[in-house]
């Protein structure tokens, strides 16, 4: 134990940045859009009446003269005719005027008609950002009002062991790598037994229950249990508590060991045979985190259709058409999903999208596991897609 | 007791801020609107006189086809003109009709400014009053 004070601090956003004050940002930055609309409607207004001049200019020549009635004053008229057709006084701007012929007063005002545009496009520009600026200032108030919670954690660069012992979680300091794994499956056991307990009642529904752990599933139960437990939560101190310092690959080998022996401690799953060659894979790189979860699922899905067997024969029928699609569409992001789901079992953090998960899982088993261990990926996908896929 | 009279001043302010003054905005606004017509009017009455004046029949303008773009305009006869009444209705007079027009529109549009110059003072005066009444219930001394 390094000194038991959680190096991060939590905070809840509303403490940050008032409600109100998003908010009211919000509210002034939509009256700032407003006053853009209304002067983008002006501008729209002028650019009509430049377009309809245009082509009247363009149109008056054809005759010698129109009959119109001439304005004198604001109040009165006279009845008269348009005469020179071809002779136009335009404003060129501070009170000079140009005698102009209908070409040239045409070419002018389509450079004036340019200008609007340009005018326009940027007022147009700038209203997107302000939408752009009103949509965050409202999702910041309304994640405020959602008592979301900022995390923080000063990185400190240091040796990965003390890393871990510093990560937040009371927890005891693990040395070595060994020592974790004998930790951790003390913890399991423990763990185990306690489920034993809670689900003594329902033999089947404790074997699935198991079985979806060796799925490395999380469910609610488990969640319950996690946190009726703290301890456990802090046996899985090393990978929850990095979880913001380590890479998805990194984590996943950490855990899987782990994992392996729980499974085996738990239901005996695990044929004795297949333990040594998954401990001596275990022992090394990336590739190996893969090659764990094909005994794995072998096992489970074995034991699972002797025990339970109808609900699990009929899962697999279920997805399988699923499971080929996705295994079409992305074979290299297959592994990755399971250990995406290895991260939210151990870190205990994400709860909600796993449910439902497990009978899925139990049906990937053989086949597709061992397409996915032959096409580990060798870099990390990124934690979106990870959620998605598992999903 | 405190809470009370904060509460009576705030009433009374909103009153004034929000209809109040907003009132007398659009008095003020429709007052100006009452002017220009009177300006127009004026104008026009000064150039039938000129017209007349000067025995002018043919006339030869410049007219404003939008944006600041004119062309020239010819009027072969001036003795007949189109003045508007209101409502959009224009009546053809000859100058003497016009004037004679004009001169019954000005005293109905001095009449109204007169109407709108007596709803800006009543509406200021309210205002007044209730700026009293909130300094009173401060009892702020009167200056």
């Amino acid at each position: 134990m390094a000194d038991g004070v959680p190096k991060g601090t939590v905070k809840p956003l509303a403490s940050l940045i008032s409600v109100e004050e998003a908010q009211n940002a919000a509210k002034r930055v939509h009256e700032a859009i407003e006053e853009r609309e209304k002067e983008a409607s002006y501008i729209e207004r002028f650019i009509t009446e430049n377009n309809n001049l245009f082509k009247l200019v363009h149109t008056l020549p054809d005759q010698l003269s129109h009959p119109i009635m001439v304005p004198f004053g604001k109040a009165a008229f006279f009845p008269g005719r348009l005469i020179h057709t071809n002779e136009f006084l335009v404003l060129l701007g501070d009170g000079y005027y140009a005698d102009q012929t209908s070409r040239q007063t045409a070419e002018i005002l389509h450079r004036r008609g340019n200008v609007l545009e340009s005018k326009l496009e940027s007022l147009k520009a700038m209203m997107l950002d302000l939408q752009a600026e009103a949509s965050f200032f409202e999702s910041t108030a309304s994640e405020a009002a959602d008592g979301l919670v900022e995390i923080r954690e000063d990185y400190i660069e240091e040796q990965p062991t003390e890393q871990k012992s510093e990560s937040g979680l009371s927890k005891p300091n693990i040395i070595s790598d060994d020592e974790e794994c004998a930790q951790a499956m003390s913890r399991m056991d423990v763990l185990e037994k306690l489920e034993e307990e809670a689900c003594s009642d329902d033999e089947d529904n404790d074997f699935e229950c198991s079985s979806m752990f060796s799925a490395l599933k999380l469910n609610d139960r488990v969640q319950k249990f996690m946190d009726e437990n703290r301890f456990s939560a802090a046996s899985l101190g090393p990978s929850s508590g990095n979880c913001t310092q380590t890479s998805p690959s990194e984590k996943s080998t950490r855990t899987n060991p782990d994992l392996y022996k729980f499974d085996g401690a738990k239901a005996h799953l695990v044929a004795e045979d297949e333990s040594p060659c998954v401990k001596a894979i275990s022992a090394s790189g990336m590739v190996k985190s893969n090659v764990t979860e094909r005994p794995l699922f072998l096992s489970t899905s074995k034991e699972g259709r002797a025990d339970c067997g109808s609900k699990i024969e009929e899962v697999p029928t279920i997805h399988h058409s699923k499971k080929e699609k996705d295994f079409g569409d992305n074979v290299g992001d297959r592994p990755a999903v399971n250990r995406a789901d290895h991260q939210k079992a151990f870190t205990g953090s994400i709860v909600e999208h796993s449910h439902g998960m497990p009978s899925k899982q139990t049906s990937e088993s053989s086949d597709l596991s061992q397409v996915s261990s032959s096409n580990a990926p060798t870099k990390p996908v990124s934690r979106f897609k990870m959620q998605k896929g598992g999903r | 007791m405190d809470s009370f009279r904060e509460e009576k001043v705030k009433k009374f302010e909103e009153f004034v801020d929000l209809r109040l003054k907003p009132d007398l905005l659009h008095a003020i606004a429709q007052r100006d609107k009452v002017f220009e017509q009177q300006k127009v009017f004026s104008d026009l009455k000064r150039n039938i006189e000129n017209l007349e004046k000067n025995g002018v029949t043919c006339l030869r303008t410049s007219v404003n086809l939008g944006s600041e773009v004119y062309m020239q305009a010819d009027v072969p006869d001036t003795r007949h003109i189109f003045v508007d009444v209101g409502l959009g209705f224009h009546v053809e007079f000859t100058w003497t009709e016009a004037l004679e027009f004009i001169s019954v529109k000005e005293a109905r549009l001095a009449r109204q400014v007169e109407e709108y110059t007596h709803l800006v003072a009543r509406i200021k005066a309210q205002i007044k009053l209730v700026c009293e009444g909130i300094r009173e219930l401060l009892q702020i001394p009167a200056e």
